[in-house]
């Protein structure tokens, strides 16, 4: 049975994606002799419509800056990577993908490598479908975060070296070719005219981060140093000194005043959730 | 009822009439907690999900009981059962401790193409016993007690060779499981394949039924869907008047998914819901107080 079975869903999903997707309908003469006369084609349509309105609608769900941005080639571009999905999923094998987000896991993968035309007209799209996917996938983070206020706001140094600031887990470091925030308030404008907007380049480094208390996820703008530090405190044990000896590598400041400046910083980023509290480091 | 599930059945809980907790109409269903009996909930919205997600899932376990609502068993799929899916399905119903847990008769995936959308199974003996070997696997592995959905079919797919109802039967008897029967499925299906839904009802095991589905759907020209995006019609609440005539059933669900109407419209149909619950309650009462000598 199911080699049969195997057979027969294989065959109808090929000829649902194929009506739903590409908009070609299928030919009796095509058919196995096992489905040939057995298959009502009328039929099939319904589930080649149905199937094709979930599937937009999951993305545009998932994607719904991305979707005002392609205007009317939004739906060329999801049924192409519909189209794809069976193939992308076979090669990709991900063990929770019955989860929702997954439908759009792939499609950044998928326009960088098959979107050229797309990409070149908007060259900020590629930037923004990571933002988008990445902004899906913490909200919906099942990471564990334990948070806990930093109530001192004057440490000594000691203080400092003792301690290991704690990286909120629910965070991305995101590197992007263009301002994605600004392009999002233009795209959000609507009063805006319906044209592709003028975006210059602008490298952005930008921290995602889920709030651990409102669960809303917050995305700033930060500089290289920022990004460096706090991928290092996420990459490894180091205390708040650590850091502030990797940003004197990297910065011009006296000691005092880049001191000061990173006690800001870090303050900061405990503020904005990127830091969810600090830890005592043992045998400091 | 010749089966261990007339046992299993008999331990169950009488739920009421509850509703299919929709993230969008969260907030109105916590507060609406004095009238809604218990709530429905898909796995597949809640599975490694953390966030708002985990507190609205947390929020429903504290207010009411919670029954389980499986999308992705791919009952009929030809590819392997999904061991990770399973693994998870198990500690969610755990967690949620719902009395029972509840799938389709359908295939939702290919492999790990996840297909948004329950599709049709041939109706004949092999899918009979390729499918009631998946639920016996399941039923031993997640160990609480197993409910199967009659689903919609928009076409009948090659290899069928028996009826929706004989289908159903025999392999609720294979399996030795419940039936979560769809009330607006047996009327889509009834219109879209041109039988008499009593008639249907007739021919199920209603021994078996332990919830049922209510729900709208949108008659088009040629077909008519199962959208959950419309009011349940009027032929729908006949069925289910008949049902009710016919069998005992522990809960009732409103499935509402698209096209939202204000609350007070779905407290509306939960209230309708309840009304002809207790007037075939009533009915009963009054037929074994006649038997009497
Ligand atoms: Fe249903």
């Amino acid at each position: 049975m199911s080699d049969r079975l195997h057979d027969l869903e294989k065959l109808l999903v090929e000829l649902w994606f194929d009506q739903a997707f590409a908009g070609k309908a299928p030919d009796i003469d095509d058919l196995p002799d096992y489905a040939r006369g057995q298959i009502d084609l009328r039929r099939l349509a319904v589930y080649s419509n149905v199937l094709r309105e979930n599937h937009l609608q999951v993305l545009q769900g998932i994607f719904p800056r991305t979707r005002k941005l392609a205007g009317q080639e939004w739906e060329s571009l999801a049924r192409a990577y519909c189209l794809a999905l069976p193939q992308l999923t076979r090669n990709n094998r991900r063990p929770d993908h019955f989860r929702m987000n997954n439908t759009g896991a792939y499609f950044h993968a998928y326009f960088l490598a098959n979107q050229k035309a797309l990409a070149e007209k908007y060259p900020f799209m590629s930037d923004l479908i990571q933002f988008e996917i990445v902004q899906a996938e913490l909200a919906e983070s099942d990471q564990e975060v334990s948070y806990s206020i930093e109530n001192d706001s004057a440490p000594t140094v000691r203080a400092l070296a003792r301690r290991q600031p704690l990286v909120n887990p629910v965070l991305r470091l995101l590197h992007c070719r263009y301002d994605i925030p600004a392009l999002i308030d233009i795209l959000d404008d609507e009063s805006r005219p319906q044209t592709a907007p003028a975006l210059e380049p602008r490298q952005v480094v930008l921290v995602a981060a889920r709030n651990p208390l409102n669960y809303r996820v917050r995305v700033v703008e930060v500089n290289d140093l920022t990004a460096l530090l706090v991928q290092t405190a996420r990459d490894s044990n180091c205390s708040y000194l650590d850091l502030v000896a990797v940003a004197s590598e990297h910065c011009a400041l006296a000691k005092d005043e880049l001191t000061k400046h990173c006690l800001t910083l870090f303050a900061d980023l405990h503020e904005h959730h990127v830091f969810v509290g600090s830890k005592e480091l043992i045998g400091s | 009822m010749s089966s261990s599930f007339d046992k299993v059945k008999s331990t169950l809980p009488y739920l009421g009439v509850g509703l299919g907790l929709r993230r969008e109409v969260a907030a109105e269903t916590f507060e609406a907690g004095h009238v809604i009996d218990f709530l429905e909930v898909i796995p597949e919205q809640y599975l490694c999900k953390g966030g708002d997600t985990r507190e609205r899932l947390n929020k429903a376990r504290a207010s009411m009981p919670l029954v389980v609502h499986g999308l992705n068993l791919s009952l009929g799929g030809a590819s392997p059962l999904d061991q990770e899916y399973i693994t998870r399905l198990k500690t969610f119903v755990q967690f949620t401790d719902a009395p029972w847990f509840s799938d389709h008769v359908a295939f939702a995936s290919l492999g790990d193409l996840y297909l948004h959308e329950l599709l049709p199974v041939p109706f004949c003996k092999e899918t009979i016993e390729h499918m009631s070997r998946r639920i016996k696997m399941v039923k031993e592995q997640i160990e609480k007690p197993f409910l199967i959905e009659n689903t919609t079919y928009y076409m009948s797919m090659p290899g069928s060779d028996m009826t929706e109802p004989q289908f159903l039967t025999e392999l609720l008897e294979e399996a030795d499981c419940g039936l979560l029967l769809d009330v607006n499925n047996v009327y889509v299906n009834s219109v879209n394949h041109g039988f008499d839904p009593f008639l249907f009802l007739d021919q199920l095991p209603l021994e078996r039924v332990v919830q049922i589905h209510m729900a709208g759907h949108l008659a088009k020209e040629d077909i008519v869907l199962d959208t959950h995006g419309a009011p349940i019609a009027d032929p729908v609440f006949d069925l289910l008047r008949y049902v009710l005539s016919k069998a005992t059933v522990c809960g009732i669900t409103l499935e509402r998914d698209q096209n939202l109407p204000p609350f007070d419209e779905i407290l509306a149909e939960l209230s309708a819901i309840k009304i002809i619950t207790a007037e075939a309650k009533q009915a009963k009462t009054s037929l074994e107080l006649e038997k009497r000598p």
